[in-house]
């Protein structure tokens, strides 16, 4: 049986990038900040570093706060709602801030974002497939 | 409401099986599965937002094109591993340590929709990524 899923965009990403990184850009208002971030299944939730928070004039611990896991330690971050774009998409959504600064990588991750979108991956390829969901989540 | 329903021997195993692996009846097991795959979808977004927030597709995002960027940064990596960076087309707009004081700079020089970007140094260990 085969199954099918049409995209509106196909992106080639830069396989010699560590992960699959796209450029992401955040807005609040009339504020915005332009920055990359991985594709990341294994993330539960989008999470950015509190620098670009800043930069929209966010502050960051009037948000929903989480305590969050990764696969070695932990992190506190806290949500707060953006817009959220990539690759020609724009999502109203919510999105994760780290509480301290320098985390080293923004992810996409499914709450927030994979929910938001059909995504297809021929990562032999460096090819990404993307198109929105057409409900609401 | 009574659910009456026939399913076949080999679904009816399966489902016998795994509700016993959970220490559940078939019939709990059953209704768990049924309300799991209806379940309005924004409750499934519930646990991670406030209440009230619905996430949403609100339109085509009108992004600048940024081949230009990723040719720069291929190129200059080694250069300005473990610094922040501002890139605009091929161009590198600002760099430094501090972020801030990157970002301010790219706005000030009329860059606002620079792209910032934290270049890791080319040792970092390969990511395995995760947050939950």
């Amino acid at each position: 049986m085969s199954h099918q899923i049409d995209f509106t965009v196909k992106h080639i990403y830069d396989s010699r990038e560590i992960g699959i990184t796209l450029e992401t850009t955040l807005r609040r208002g009339d504020a915005f900040v332009i920055c990359d971030a991985k594709v990341d299944t294994g993330s539960e939730y989008c999470l950015f570093g509190r620098e670009y928070a800043e930069q929209l004039g966010i502050e960051v611990e009037t948000g929903f706060q989480q305590n969050l896991s990764t696969l070695t330690s932990g992190l506190s971050a806290y949500g707060h709602s953006v817009e959220l774009e990539t690759l020609e998409i724009k999502l109203d959504t919510f999105v994760y801030f780290a509480a301290d600064y320098s985390l080293p990588r923004n992810l996409l991750g499914r709450q927030g974002w994979f929910q938001l979108i059909n995504f297809g991956l021929n990562d032999y390829a460096s090819e990404i497939y993307i198109s929105p969901q057409d409900e609401e989540v | 409401m009574t659910l009456t329903i026939e399913i076949e021997p080999e679904i009816e195993s399966r489902l016998e099986s795994e509700a016993k692996r959970k220490g559940l009846k078939k019939e709990e097991f059953a209704k768990i599965i049924i309300e799991q795959n209806l379940l309005p979808k924004t409750e499934k977004c519930q646990n991670y937002m406030p209440e009230g927030f619905t996430p949403r597709y609100i339109g085509k995002a009108e992004m600048r094109d940024f081949s230009g960027d990723r040719e720069w940064f291929r190129e200059n990596r080694e250069k300005y591993q473990g610094q922040y960076v501002a890139t605009h087309g091929n161009r590198l707009i600002a760099s430094g340590k501090n972020f801030k004081e990157v970002a301010e700079k790219a706005r000030k020089d009329g860059f606002p929709d620079a792209l910032l970007k934290y270049i890791e140094p080319l040792d970092t260990p390969p990511y395995v990524g995760g947050v939950w």
